[in-house]
């Protein structure tokens, strides 16, 4: 008896930890025009916004609130699964050139949890500028891996990327369409593999590329390649 | 041979290029692509270029520097990669050594890593330290030029390349490596205007290995370069080029065509242009080169596809020129045309012509010391000089001759004035001769002052003639008569003397026929004799109307040869014509017995000295009207009183001179009437001497 009413008592302080431990919380992973942005980032003036929301528990879906700049939007929600949902927001009137915030609110009614993005900058008047000094990783990077060169873009543009070696020959090219990897609002990566135009890995050495719209250098960076 | 020689080098070319194909990791020699403002003017055509900076493109080059030359360019490439250059080379009796040495540097390169707080963006990492790199390459280089039928020269360069990177002890590195390059230009002996250039880069594609932090081996790559330049159109101050590089190994897989011209549009000035296709952009060049002094300051302008590839390229060069050969002194002769030395002339006023042999320009003249105006064109004269004196006047003539540093070469010049003879002008061919021999006593004229040149002249006359220049006094000789018609004559003693000294001999008929008019072939042979000269057959026809077996053809030859007929021109003689007295006056002078007595004559003069000049200016000018074809006049003269302050010539002021207060200007002639005024000028600008003279020019 003693042993079944500490058992009780046992299972009862167990539901109740239970219940504080795995109280729901939510998890958000937000992308803007299939790119994860963070505070700051350029996004583009009319993007699909996607916020993945993950559960702790199962819940049915919850409920979402999304505000543009402060302002309700409704957006769709999908069911991924029972722990995995997704809100999304196609923008339909082009967001004005300024910068922009985005909040999502997700509650089940007990527990809410609130998302916001903001300082998300909008520039679709005059030429497609670089924020921030372009950047490759691995720098130094061994040309047999490559390296990732990443940057910034106020809009969508075509870009393409020049890599020199110090003698100032033209040694490799990547082109990167607008709007597709390389060439969208906000933070981008363009991978190159180390090789140069003649199909050979690159030597040791230091290497200058430019980051080009149409004729105009938009941000340049110099990298190392080291074996 | 150069057919088996193009067949050689295209066959070593595959062999290379066959070799040549790896995988593997490929860096820069910056010497590959090191060139000069002047190079990238002409669309980076390097492979014929001549000076220094040859050393990076074609080692053959240096052979053809004249002396030694160094050169240096600056560059920045892409706004970031700072470029030096510097060469060198020297020519020496074994070859032409040179040296070259490039650097290239960029820096500021950050170490990074990813920011998984900001969803694993790439972030700069600071606690590693900025990396930089370094790439150099030091050349030696020897070429030479090779005896063969054109103009070929072989070169060949040693290299030594050498790559740093900077920056923590995990990435400090260096790159070294050795390498050759093998170039030759050449220039067809029938085809001068074309010179034609292959060059091998690096031609052993050593790696570069690295040691430090690094253990790697990276390849350097090369180029063939082939190519050809032409003056266009036979004019040597248009040149144009092209040249064909072929990578190997390179960083680009790119074949490269380029091309440009050179224009020498004056000693100074150089204008290029030129395109060049690179595998960043293909555009026109162009280019500027400034020479002065030995100093050449090149510039470029390379044109990209993106604004930051385009460049501004400054080079600058020395080369001793070449020093100008100092004029010797024993390479001019003053030569005094006419009047001759030791002359007859008549007035006061006499124009001399002459020529100072071995001079590209005649820049003055004096004469006994006097400033005076001569006509000139190159290394002819003529000028007028006054007041000659009556009797002999010894003047010294003193020219100067001679570009930049001008030399004086002088002559003297007897000249013996005379009255004149009413028919004898001053255009006679034997004027002065008659003059002189008139002056002598030797060859009277007639009553009324005439001389009659053109006339016949007897066989007595000419012995009587000769005979007296002879100095043979007859007045004590006894009566003699050698021949059966000089009975009574005049001429007789005369003529008896001249059978004695065997000047002329009778006929066979015992007469002398006295006042039968000489030929010239007579003529020839009686003078021959009275000069002593000897009369062998000459080897081969002095005149085609004198055969050699012709009585009078040694005697002929003799008179020729010593300069006694020289006023007869052509390839005729005509013996028989009838010699003028002139012409004997002309060939009596010639001979040594007379001109001997001339030059004593001339030897005895007493030297005049000339009156003080009270004159404002001294300056002797042609006389008022004047028509020459010569090419301009040398104006000259000195101030001469301390009033004279200033000197105008056709209202243009002229320099004076210290410390002997002269002047001088050279004049061009134009065709038709030249107007030359020359005014002295007073303190306050005041004309006190105003002299025109005019002349025509056809």
């Amino acid at each position: 008896m003693k042993f079944f009413r500490l058992s009780v008592y046992f299972l009862i302080a167990t539901c109740l930890l239970s219940n504080f431990v795995l109280a729901l919380s939510f998890t958000f992973e937000a992308t803007v025009a299939g790119s994860p942005i963070i505070n700051n980032d350029c996004i583009p003036s009319s993007p699909l916004i996607n916020v993945m929301i993950t559960t702790t528990l199962p819940l049915n879906i919850p409920a979402t609130k999304m505000s543009i700049d402060n302002n309700p939007v409704t957006p769709v929600v999908i069911a991924e699964s029972a722990t995995k949902y997704s809100v999304s927001y196609q923008v339909t009137s082009p967001l004005s050139d300024a910068l922009h915030s985005i909040s999502l609110e997700a509650t089940d009614g007990t527990n809410t949890d609130t998302w916001e993005a903001t300082g998300l900058r909008v520039k679709t008047a005059g030429a497609v500028e670089m924020l921030a000094i372009p950047l490759n990783y691995p720098n130094p990077f061994d040309p047999a891996t490559g390296t990732a060169i990443s940057f910034y873009l106020t809009r969508d543009s075509n870009i393409q990327i020049n890599i020199y070696d110090v003698s100032g020959n033209l040694i490799a090219k990547k082109v990167c369409a607008s709007g597709a990897a390389g060439g969208k609002a906000g933070y981008n990566e363009v991978l190159w593999n180390g090789i140069n135009d003649s199909g050979n890995f690159v030597g040791n050495g230091m290497y200058l590329y430019f980051i080009l719209s149409g004729s105009d250098m938009i941000g340049k960076g110099k990298m190392v390649a080291f074996r | 041979m150069i057919t088996k020689m193009i067949k050689y080098a295209i066959f070593c070319s595959c062999i290379i290029l066959a070799v040549s194909i790896s995988y593997a990791n490929t860096t820069t020699d910056p010497s590959l692509t090191a060139i000069s403002a002047r190079s990238i003017g002409m669309g980076g055509v390097s492979l014929m270029i001549d000076d220094s900076t040859a050393v990076f493109s074609n080692p053959a080059g240096i052979a053809n520097i004249r002396d030694w030359q160094v050169s240096g360019t600056s560059m920045t490439l892409l706004t970031e990669i700072k470029q030096n250059i510097a060469s060198g080379a020297i020519k020496t009796q074994y070859g032409t050594f040179g040296f070259g040495y490039v650097n290239a540097s960029l820096g500021g390169s950050f170490g990074t890593m990813r920011d998984n707080s900001n969803l694993g963006r790439i972030v700069q990492n600071p606690s590693v330290p900025a990396m930089g790199f370094d790439d150099s390459t030091t050349i030696l280089t020897y070429a030479r030029k090779i005896d063969y039928k054109g103009d070929l020269s072989l070169g060949l360069n040693l290299k030594f390349v050498s790559q740093s990177i900077s920056g923590s002890s995990d990435v400090s590195s260096r790159g070294t490596s050795t390498n050759i390059d093998l170039g030759m230009l050449y220039t067809p002996e029938f085809i001068p205007w074309l010179k034609t250039g292959v060059s091998l880069q690096n031609a052993l594609l050593q790696d570069l290995r690295w040691s430090g932090a690094s253990n790697a081996q990276d390849s350097t790559g090369g180029f063939l370069k082939a190519g050809a330049s032409a003056k266009i159109f036979g004019d040597t101050n248009l040149v144009g080029a092209f040249e064909f590089d072929i990578p190997r190994q390179a960083a680009s897989s790119s074949s490269l065509i380029k091309s440009g011209l050179e224009w020498k549009y004056s000693k100074e000035l150089s204008l290029r242009m030129g395109l060049e296709q690179r595998n960043s952009a293909t555009g026109l060049n162009f280019g500027i080169g400034l020479e002065k002094n030995g100093f050449r300051f090149d510039y470029a302008f390379r044109g990209g596809a993106v604004g930051e590839d385009t460049s501004h390229i400054f080079s600058l060069s020395f080369a001793p020129e070449p020093e100008a050969p100092k004029p010797a002194k024993n390479t001019y002769f003053l030569h005094l045309t006419s009047p001759s030395n030791m002359s007859a002339v008549t007035g006061e006023t006499v124009m001399f012509n002459g020529k100072v042999s071995g001079a590209d320009v005649i820049k003055s003249i004096k004469i006994n010391g006097k400033y005076v105006m001569p006509f000139v064109s190159k290394d002819l004269f003529s000028v007028y000089y006054s007041p000659i004196s009556e009797g002999i006047n010894v003047l010294t003539f003193e020219a100067f001759v001679g570009s930049p540093e001008a030399v004086s070469v002088s002559a003297e010049c007897r000249v013996l004035r005379t009255p004149g003879i009413k028919d004898v002008p001053n255009n006679y061919f034997a004027k002065s001769d008659v003059e002189l021999l008139n002056a002598l006593s030797f060859m009277k004229g007639y009553e009324g002052g005439v001389f009659k040149p053109e006339n016949p002249i007897s066989r007595a006359e000419l012995v009587t003639l000769l005979v007296k220049a002879k100095g043979v006094s007859v007045e004590s000789l006894p009566e003699t008569v050698s021949f059966k018609d000089m009975k009574g004559h005049w001429a007789a003693k005369f003529a008896a003397i001249a059978a004695k000294e065997d000047l002329a001999k009778g006929y066979p008929d015992n007469t002398f026929k006295p006042a039968k008019k000489v030929s010239r072939a007579e003529a020839s042979v009686i003078i021959s004799r009275f000069s002593g000269f000897a009369a062998e057959k000459p080897a081969y026809l002095q005149y085609i109307d004198v055969p050699i077996d012709n009585w009078a053809s040694g005697n002929i030859a003799a008179v020729k040869k010593a300069g006694l007929v020289n006023y007869i021109s052509g390839e005729y003689f005509v013996p028989k014509k009838e010699i003028t007295r002139g012409e004997v006056a002309h060939m009596l002078v010639r001979t040594p017995i007379v001109s001997s007595q001339i030059k004593k004559l001339f030897s005895e003069s007493m030297v005049k000295t000339e009156p003080a000049s009270v004159e404002i200016l001294q300056m002797i000018p042609p006389p008022a009207t004047h028509e020459t074809t010569f090419n301009s006049i040398i104006v000259e003269g000195k101030l001469l009183s301390a009033e004279a302050d200033s000197v105008l010539l056709n209202s243009q002021k002229l320099t004076i001179i210290s410390p002997d207060r002269s002047f001088i200007k050279a004049l061009t002639l134009a065709s038709g009437e030249n107007t030359v005024e020359i005014q002295a000028l007073d303190k306050k600008k005041n004309v006190i001497k105003d002299l025109t003279f005019r002349i025509k020019k056809p």
